[in-house]
């Protein structure tokens, strides 16, 4: 599977994005992730919503749930494949940013990820909650690329980003994922369901299977930062993998001279 | 947890949360029904009176008994122009029916089809501008021609036009900007129309063709009829906010 990503993305974007979107046009009937399948909204749960309004958007958004809901599960045992090789959001970031040359790429291995991203979901769920305002909807990465692989055949598309927040999430995008180094900034930084994913990755670490290192073979010779795209590993006399940001892309794994990464239950 | 790792978050937090509460008003989203004997938006769809376009999501859901044809407009005010677009699958592989929209109507409706319309719409700012101008300026000569070398149609016309687009444009100044202040007589009773607190037979409703009675002209709307029937079936107000005024009439 890990030999495979690339094409495992691509496959992605072909079953889900515009223009085939196979598998919202043979289920619901949807074209994108809006409507049926939309994994964010759900939970972005309104002021003084009752449990009749939450029943609704979930049942609104039943698909959208049953994603995140695998998604989250599958992640506790297996570490997060959705994210990593699945997401056709995320994977059009990575594969985007594989077009551009290193030289005029954004290296934001610098922020600290984590807080970003949960000083994002915290914000995500309560200010709905407080009746100060959403990001739901307005920023929407998962309402920004379908729209972008649409907008060359359908106006509707396009007509996404004739408007200011259509403009906003585009230069997120194309910030954070298509000229970020390794692509996934957007995915560390700003995705609810990705910063709901970690949580499971770094909860169920203890029982699944997850990428780890093998500390008596680590020679600390740095080359697996370099190609994390979610600098999720630090480096002190050995390297350390930050459940909370590692997917499993096993590039890492593969570029390890000593072969001291390899993914399985942790020792 | 590290300083620099609190304060990454706490900055995270504040952007963020100033993230959640602005909102740009060139676009608005308004989900609705659409019913048999007229079906109503949630809530009206707010724009920023100040822009030259704007884009309105329409979502709506079919309720039955419902079944034909429907027809979308944007009426109720001519200073505004919109062009419709059907947010549909890029390639149909025809699993599932989708109502065909052509010719700003749509096809086929069947009780529980669910409908995405993306509307584009763009203030008419020379016409109404150049319309707002003239008619200010000629007003006050108007009123001193005698009625036969009046010409009554151009200047009502171009003047309700004008009081239509300010209503929803331009309450408290004129064309140029000024502040009611600073106005001169002609000037003030048109901004008085404006506000909409003119006592003029011009109430702006003539230009629908429905005369000139005392009931207050509706604001715009993007509005589905039924396209055998005119019956409505759908309305979604559309108000424009930032300013006293604000554009808003009865809905």
């Amino acid at each position: 599977m890990s030999r495979n990503r690339t094409l495992i993305m691509i496959a992605s974007l072909l079953l889900l994005l515009p223009p085939l979107a196979f598998i919202f046009q043979a289920t619901t009937g949807d074209k994108d992730f809006c409507g049926t399948w939309c994994p964010r909204m759900f939970y972005a749960i309104r002021n003084g919503a009752g449990l009749k309004e939450i029943a609704g958007g979930i049942m609104r958004a039943y698909m959208g749930v049953a994603l995140v809901v695998g998604a989250i599960v599958s992640t506790f045992y297996l570490g997060r494949y959705w994210c990593s090789h699945l997401c056709p959001i995320g994977g059009a970031g990575e594969l985007g940013s594989k077009l551009i040359p290193d030289r005029l790429k954004l290296d934001y291995s610098s922020i600290p990820a984590a807080p970003v991203r949960y000083g994002y979901l915290g914000v995500y769920l309560a200010a709905p909650l407080l009746g100060v305002g959403s990001l739901c909807c307005n920023y929407c990465n998962f309402a920004a690329v379908p729209n972008l692989f649409g907008a060359a055949f359908v106006q509707a598309d396009m007509a996404y980003f004739f408007r200011a927040y259509g403009v906003i999430n585009l230069v997120l995008f194309i910030l954070l994922a298509v000229v970020a180094k390794g692509g996934r900034a957007y995915c560390n930084f700003l995705c609810p369901v990705g910063a709901l994913d970690a949580i499971s990755s770094r909860l169920g670490m203890k029982f699944g299977k997850r990428v780890n290192v093998v500390e008596h073979l680590c020679n600390g010779c740095g080359k697996c930062t370099d190609v994390c795209p979610t600098w999720a590993i630090n480096m002190g006399s050995t390297a350390k993998i930050d459940q909370l940001s590692c997917m499993p892309c096993h590039q890492c794994e593969k570029i390890c001279p000593e072969g001291a990464i390899c993914y399985g239950k942790t020792a | 947890m590290s300083v620099k790792t609190l304060l990454v978050f706490i900055v995270s937090v504040a952007i963020f949360t100033l993230a959640a509460t602005y909102r740009f008003h060139d676009s608005a989203h308004a989900m609705g029904v659409i019913k048999k004997g007229g079906g109503m938006a949630r809530h009206p769809a707010l724009l920023d009176k100040d822009r030259d376009s704007y884009i309105l999501i329409a979502t709506a859901g079919v309720v039955p008994p419902y079944q034909g044809n429907a027809r979308v407009v944007l009426e109720g005010d001519p200073g505004l122009t919109a062009t419709f677009h059907n947010s549909e699958p890029v390639l149909d592989l025809g699993i599932h029916r989708h109502p065909e929209f052509r010719n700003n109507t749509y096809y086929d409706l069947r009780p529980r089809d669910r409908i995405a319309l993306w509307v584009k719409i763009k203030r008419n700012q020379v016409t109404a501008q150049k319309q707002a101008s003239t008619a200010l300026i000629r007003q006050p000569e108007t009123t001193t021609l005698p009625p036969s070398t009046q010409c009554e149609h151009e200047n009502k016309g171009a003047a309700t036009v004008a009081i239509e687009q300010n209503n929803y444009a331009r309450p408290s100044t004129n064309p140029e900007g000024k502040p009611p202040e600073s106005l001169n007589a002609g000037e003030q009773e048109a901004a008085r129309k404006d506000r909409g607190q003119g006592s003029s037979t011009e109430s702006g409703s003539r230009w629908r063709g429905k005369g000139s009675g005392a009931k207050p002209a509706k604001g715009p709307a993007v509005a589905f009829y039924d396209a055998a029937t005119n019956e409505p079936l759908l309305r979604i107000p559309i108000r424009f906010t930032g300013g006293t005024g604000g554009g808003v009439n009865d809905h």
